[in-house]
């Protein structure tokens, strides 16, 4: 049995749902979105992680196309500029560090070489690094014996060209989008669960199921009750506001991130465009101050004007509640800083299609469902902190995360656990850039003759240079790949 | 300066199974460190090899000590295994195999077993196995190693073995003597601990001797000589879940069909494993002391052999569980000494194997950081839950109703991780496999359907396919796994041409 869905909300969280769900179920099933009187205008730019690009080639999107269209540029990762305090920076690439020798893994044989003194940067060993560094790029290979298989890419996309991109895709596979907007949803007395939506034309829409992608959470917060579990204790950052600026001069493949007083700035180079932004904390920078220091640190024009958002770090306690799914800011809110925002959308929207009811919700699916969520937000969640809170004593941290960073302390252990978006090397790269530096490493690393493991590690620098010096600039790579159709003036 | 704090001495005790892997790992592991490596036994070993059932993870055990794989079968008398068949497990009279390898492909970017238990809906009676080249194979008495070449079917079976334990043993330790392991033939009488912290200082050996050491490796068997009687580690008790706490063991004679599996079958208070090798069949009985008495349990085993005993049964106890720290001060357990789940699923010389994985990531130096424990404590409880899930589940999907063991198992209350992941798969075939796990989709698949526990609804994605596209291919899988599995040689032929063990005297 195929189910009917109704989406509430017209953000990109609600027109990706709706194009995947169109796709998943072969345009057959009624699928309704509705939009909402509150729509947030489109963030100016969205970062897309590796994984982004499966869930495109899933519903079949050629991603030159998806490039042109959406004045898109790649992502090798993110540099990280006067972090974690002025003067310091790292870059954390999408790929892997150097490769372990015999069974002592790569980064013992790096911590080896740094405490005999050698000062190469963690960086120097990853191909999506150096590349960065140089402002090249091409594409992965599938040899996985071949150097350039060592690193994936994400995307920056325009973000209004990207939903209209997802809007037309659902459209055109039959979504249906009522004119008239969300005005509220009716309950079932008898069990709590959403009966229909209530238009603001008195319509009613039916559905088996309602998938709440309104930025507020109507129906999962407001009609369900379903609370909200604060962060902002740790991540206390709660404005933002971005300012589109002409093109610069380099086309940097990969974001970059500086701290700043109050927050963190970032820039995305588009094709035709940069995306800047400025994320505060507002107990810490007034509105008008952000703005300024955000055209202070631009180096360009601006292209309009500025758009101030609020949001507040935490996620849904229950993302399934009886037949809904609250999917996008109703379930998570997370700072953008490692660019995760479609990313949280993409994965839940894979995690609700493998896991779809047929008519009826069943109790084992939202249960899988919100274990699931549960653990990559609060995974995630650790990730970014680590970002702000390195040194900060144990008792101030998640478990997971005081466990991790000791883990890390105690021996250069990356301790893994389930549903990570980033694994070994992501967060190798932030612990070292944090500067949380190992107390001690894998002994063994210690078995292996000097003069050897020198020589080994110098080849493997060799190589990445190489292969990155090889790749074409990332200019030239749009410009033979994917270049914009038109270029607005 | 670097070297300050290294573990410059290791004392293995035991030399089982657990011990000799340990020490020839090790000789790996330390990456040409300099490492003195002794391993203690005590002279009144038993004679005769139990047959062990593995799983494929082994070969990668192999491959890491650098074993040729058929030198490795002459000499243990190994032969080849593709599953385990479950006989009366799910009601009497019913089997099904548990195989190696994976099940079909996706069909139209949709999971095969969704399209398979869509048309088994629709009235389609094909067994799953029927889509496993490893079942097929071992169904007709067939093996070879997997193909190169990862599209085609004859890449899609894997495999493990079976072998004596003993000549196992001797054959690692071979290998550990000639890198440079020192074997002492010894009984340990007391362990010496330090005062200030507890910590293991020296072994004192039969005949006065004192043996040093900066690390301590328990392979000691369920007694736990160093991390229960000396540092009392402590025991999580599973019985409630896993009440079988005695096995009989007995060798016979070869049949002369050779079976490319484990058999496992239910009895009245238990389980009967038989486990063919070149030389001999293993047999044994797991049963509940509380639903059978010893000597019936024997006689029960003896009544059903391939062939005539080859000696008495021997009589095992113990307690499904784990120590509560299989990790303690500068001591770790492997094998029996860290716990004990039946092999129903032929974990056992899995569980070593990544003891010492687990091991080679957190090797120790002399500080004895408490993270390395702590770090070595937290998967090992992963790894053993996960593991007794698995084996519960064939104990409690069961409808079997026809003695007190099998009744107490279907009531019994399972842990929540099993329920929610049976109560996934009952409401539309969905698994869901958690962190790390062994066992992944398809072992499952084979096990929760092969014990009758069947999804009341189909995915809906599979509803909106093309049903006769994916009727088509499933038809076309298997006829390509049949053809592909009457294109091996049978088992005995394999062994005959690549492996054959010297004729025991």
């Amino acid at each position: 049995m195929i189910p009917s869905i109704a989406i509430v909300g017209g953000g990109v969280a609600g027109w990706m749902t709706a194009a995947a769900l169109a796709n998943a179920l072969s345009g057959l099933g009624r699928l309704q979105l509705i939009e909402t009187a509150a729509e947030a205008p489109p963030e100016l730019a969205e970062a897309a992680t590796p994984q982004l690009r499966a869930f495109h080639a899933r519903l079949g999107i050629d991603e030159d196309q998806l490039a042109r269209q959406t004045q898109a540029t790649f992502k090798l990762g993110t540099s990280f500029a006067d972090w974690p305090r002025p003067g310091r920076r790292f870059f954390h690439p999408y790929g892997d560090y150097g490769t372990s020798i015999g069974t002592v893994g790569f980064h013992h044989c790096w911590l080896r070489l740094r405490e005999l003194g050698d000062g190469t940067e963690l960086a120097a060993y990853s191909l999506a690094a150096v590349a960065a560094a140089l402002g090249r790029f091409a594409r992965p290979s599938r040899d996985p014996s071949s150097v350039l298989s060592s690193f994936a890419y994400g995307l920056h996309v325009d973000g209004r060209r990207y939903l209209d991109h997802m809007r037309a895709y659902a459209l055109a596979r039959g979504v249906l989008a009522p004119e008239p907007r969300f005005a509220g949803a009716s309950l079932r007395a008898e069990d709590g669960s959403i009966e229909a939506l209530v238009l603001e034309s008195g319509e009613r829409i039916a559905a088996d199921l309602f998938v709440d992608c309104s930025e507020p959470g109507l129906l999962i917060g407001q009609a369900l009750g379903e609370g909200w579990e604060d962060w902002s204790r740790w991540l206390s950052c709660d404005r933002a506001v971005t300012v589109p600026g002409a093109p610069a001069g380099d086309l940097p493949p990969f974001t970059q991130v500086r701290g700043g007083e109050g927050g963190w700035f970032s820039h995305m180079a588009l094709q035709d465009r940069v995306a800047n932004g400025y994320v505060y904390c507002s107990g810490l920078l007034s509105d008008d101050a952000a703005f300024e220091a955000l055209t202070g640190a631009m180096g360009a024009r601006a292209l309009g004007a500025p758009v101030f958002r609020r949001f507040s770090s935490g996620r849904r306690r229950q993302v399934w509640s009886r037949n809904c799914v609250a999917l996008g800011p109703a379930a998570v809110v997370l700072e953008p800083i490692e660019g995760t925002n479609l990313h949280l959308i993409c994965s839940a929207i894979e995690r609700l299609i493998a896991l779809l009811p047929g008519g009826a919700c069943e109790d084992a699916a939202a249960e899988e469902y919100n274990r699931l969520s549960i653990a990559e937000t609060e995974r995630l969640r650790d990730f970014l902190i680590l970002h702000h809170h390195a040194g900060a004593p144990a008792a101030d941290l998640p478990d997971a995360l005081a466990y991790k960073i000791e883990g890390f302390r105690a021996r250069g252990r990356i301790v893994p656990y389930p549903g990570e978006i980033f694994q070994t090397a992501g967060w190798l790269s932030v612990l070292d850039g944090m500067e949380v530096r190992p107390r001690r490493r894998h002994p063994f690393a210690d078995g292996l003759d000097l003069a050897d493991l020198r020589a080994r590690m110098q080849a493997m620098r060799t190589v990445i240079g190489q292969a990155a010096r090889a790749m074409p600039t990332h200019r030239e790579f749009i410009a033979r790949n994917c270049c914009a159709d038109r270029v607005p003036a | 300066v670097i070297s300050e704090g290294r573990i410059r001495s290791i004392a293995i005790v035991g030399g089982g199974t657990a011990g000799w892997m340990a020490a020839a790992a090790l000789t790996r592991i330390s990456n040409g460190a300099p490492l003195e490596i002794r391993l203690i036994e005590s002279p009144e070993i038993g004679t005769v090899g139990v047959g062990e059932a593995t799983i494929p993870a082994i070969q990668r055990f192999n491959r890491f000590l650098g074993l040729d794989e058929d030198d490795f079968v002459r000499k243990t008398q190994a032969t080849f295994k593709l599953g385990i068949q479950f006989r009366d497990w799910a009601r009497l009279g019913h089997a099904y195999l548990h195989p190696f390898g994976t099940f079909g492909p996706d069909v139209e970017g949709v999971d095969f077993h969704q399209w398979w238990l869509k048309l088994r809906a629709l009235g389609d009676q094909t067994d799953i196995g029927e889509y496993s080249l490893a079942n097929v194979a071992a169904g007709l008495g067939r093996f070879a190693r997997p193909g190169p070449e990862l599209a085609k079917v004859p890449s899609t079976l894997n495999y493990a073995f079976h072998f004596d334990a003993g000549l196992y043993a001797a054959y690692l330790r071979g290998y550990a003597q000639a890198r440079g392991v020192v074997r002492l033939e010894r009984k340990v009488v007391d362990v010496e601990l330090r005062a200030e912290d507890g910590f293991i200082l020296a072994l004192a050996l039969e005949g006065g001797e004192r043996l040093e050491a900066d690390f301590f490796i328990d392979c000691s068997g369920f007694r736990g000589l160093l991390i229960e009687q000396a540092l009392k580690a402590g025991y999580e008790d599973w019985s409630c879940w896993l009440p079988c706490d005695r096995a009989a063991a007995v060798p016979c004679e070869s049949a002369q069909d050779l079976t490319p599996y484990t058999r496992s079958t239910a009895r009245e208070a238990g389980w009967q494993w038989r486990i063919p090798l070149q030389h001999r069949i293993g047999n044994g009985y797991v049963y509940c002391s509380q639903f059978i008495g010893d000597d019936e349990a024997a006689s029960s085993l003896m009544a059903n052999l391939d062939g005539p005993a080859l000696a008495e049964p021997r009589f095992l106890r113990f307690t499904a569980g784990r120590r509560k720290k299989l990790w303690s001060k500068n001591c770790v357990a492997l094998g029996l000494a860290g716990g004990f789940l039946e092999p129903l699923e032929s974990t056992s010389v899995h569980m070593i194997q990544t003891g010492l994985s687990k091991l080679q990531t957190l090797f120790p130096d002399r500080s004895f950081d408490p993270f390395d424990e702590q770090e070595f404590n937290r998967l090992s409880i992963l790894e053993y839950e996960c593991i007794r899930d698995f084996i519960v589940l064939h104990y409690h999907a069961t409808a079997r109703e026809d003695a007190e063991l099998w009744r107490y198992c279907r009531a019994m209350p399972i842990p929540d991780a099993l329920r929610h992941k049976i109560e996934l798969f009952r409401s539309r075939g969905r698994v869901t496999i958690y962190d790390d796990e062994l066992f992944i989709t398809t072992n499952w698949l084979a096990v929760l359907t092969g014990q009758g526990v069947w999804p009341t609804r189909c995915e809906p994605t599979v509803d909106v396919g093309d049903l006769a596209a994916a009727r088509a291919g499933l038809q076309r899988m298997r006829s390509s796994i049949r053809e592909a599995a009457l294109a091996m040689p049978t088992h005995l032929d394999f062994i005959e041409k690549n492996c054959r063990a010297a004729a025991v005297a």
